[in-house]
């Protein structure tokens, strides 16, 4: 079974799906602390024996709703920019890892609020579009390294239960109930098992069929 | 909560695949039979059909096999009834039939070319819905999983019609996964990019070179192998793996298109 690094890791999502992977018989390590910093990163990688890394942009602290028109500097960094130095260097360092070890597999999870938009939480659907980008970006150019990079796009209010709200203009989701950590972490496995090394650059929306665009 | 889940969990699952006999439905029957699933399959042709059973035989996998032309509304419905006839049940279905014209400029088709790939792909598509809906339905659950193609998203040149079929599949996965939904029955397509094996005369090293070339734009720098790279995929969205996931489409196709 491979071995599942999740960054970062001191989140109650993070916690939260490492319960739900538990479950599936992945047993994932939670990297701890929230960190920029490449060579720590990768240290802590390289420590796990991670095939896989699983990195979760988005928390209660990047989705605190703002209007647009009174988001400042300050704000856009902490809430849009942080998030993507996170991933840039979870990413990099994640690189240097797989490529030491001859492939890997890194999987992001972040909301469906960065294809459907949301008022009052704009850094952070920037970030999440932002991030995806970067993972297509990243799967373009490590595929022939034999490292895959995809997405599991999930509900914000998985992500951050207090930001609900905000996508409350969506579709209900076809399927009827609302999505479960389970649901998440099925989507979260098969990216980083043997069935999927065929695919790279891809992205799975696990909200029931609420974001079916396009 | 949802009940823990695993990718391994098709043995025993009952599913129908039209198309069959080769390429990609076959690929993926090879695989689904390897894992374990009970199959009802089709095909146009005997000769094709009866190669399939006889590797299914081969592998120790439970199988009918019917001759259906996936546009025969009646006969895809008589096929999804032999499965359920055959295995008691029904889990899910792929919808892989697809027939195609020689590939022509857009001022060339014909409305006979046309008629042609949408009656097998879109048609066919959409009766194998209706017939698989029933049972799914009464279960309250199922799965179906559609083929769409790369050449559709990118617009390949000479392909308009098949392109056009392909599309229209989509947007049925999208409206029956709104439509079905509610009652647990999920629908998605996949997008898979698997040259090789329909591509005549790459015994000519020129032709060879420039096949492997067109590669060189993916992520994954070869053609998707049927059973190691395709089927998988398709296998994830038979699954309870992805048993919130639908209205999705799903490249197969190394990372050349990553289409959202």
């Amino acid at each position: 079974m491979t071995v599942v690094v999740l960054t970062p890791g001191d989140t109650g999502f993070a916690r939260d799906l490492r319960a739900a992977l538990l479950d599936l018989d992945v047993d994932p390590v939670l990297a701890e602390p929230r960190t920029t910093d490449r060579r720590e990163l990768r240290d802590a990688f390289a420590r796990a024996k991670g095939g896989a890394v699983v990195h979760v942009c988005g928390d209660a602290a990047a989705t605190v709703p703002a209007p647009l028109g009174e988001t400042g500097p300050e704000e856009w960094d902490r809430r849009g920019e942080r998030p993507l130095r996170e991933a840039l260097a979870t990413f990099q360092a994640a690189h240097d890892h797989f490529a030491a070890a001859g492939g890997g597999r890194l999987v992001l999870v972040t909301s469906t609020a960065g294809i459907s938009g949301a008022a009052s939480v704009v850094p952070f659907v920037a970030a999440a579009e932002g991030v995806r980008a970067m993972a297509k970006s990243a799967a373009r150019q490590w595929g022939e390294r034999s490292i895959t990079v995809n997405a599991v796009l999930v509900p914000l209010a998985l992500l951050a239960p207090g930001a609900a709200g905000v996508t409350s203009f969506l579709t209900p989701p076809a399927l009827g109930a609302p999505a479960t950590l389970h649901d998440v972490a099925a989507a979260v496995r098969w990216f980083t098992g043997a069935d999927s090394t065929g695919i790279t650059g891809a992205t799975v929306v696990a909200d029931g069929g609420a974001v079916m665009a396009p | 909560m949802t009940t823990a889940v695993t990718t391994d969990d098709l043995a025993g699952r009952v599913v129908v695949v039209t198309g069959a006999s080769r390429g990609v439905g076959r690929g993926i029957v090879r695989h689904l039979a390897r894992r374990g699933v009970k199959l009802a399959v089709s095909a146009r042709s005997r000769d094709g059909l009866d190669d399939v059973a006889a590797e299914l035989t081969g592998l120790g996998a439970p199988h009918v096999a019917h001759t259906v032309d996936a546009a025969d509304r009646d006969a895809t419905f008589a096929l999804v009834g032999a499965a359920v006839d055959t295995f008691g049940t029904l889990d899910g279905v792929v919808a892989n039939a697809q027939t195609s014209p020689d590939p022509v400029g857009i001022e060339h088709i014909t409305e006979a070319d046309l008629d042609l790939t949408m009656a097998a792909g879109a048609k066919g598509t959409l009766w194998l819905m209706q017939a698989a809906f029933p049972h799914l339905h009464a279960r309250g659950q199922g799965r179906v999983v559609t083929l769409g193609s790369n050449a559709a998203l990118e617009g390949v040149a000479t392909y308009g019609a098949y392109s056009a079929a392909k599309e229209a599949i989509r947007a049925l996965t999208r409206t029956a996964a709104t439509e079905w939904g509610r009652y647990g029955i999920t629908v998605n397509c996949v997008c898979p990019v698997s040259v090789r094996h329909h591509t005549p005369g790459l015994e000519d090293p020129d032709a060879l070179a420039r096949f492997e070339r067109s590669f060189s734009r993916q992520p994954i720098p070869h053609d998707g192998d049927l059973e190691h790279d395709i089927a998988p995929v398709v296998a994830f969205l038979l699954s309870d793996a992805s048993a919130f996931v639908t209205g999705q489409t799903l490249m197969a196709d190394g990372g050349r298109i990553m289409l959202r």
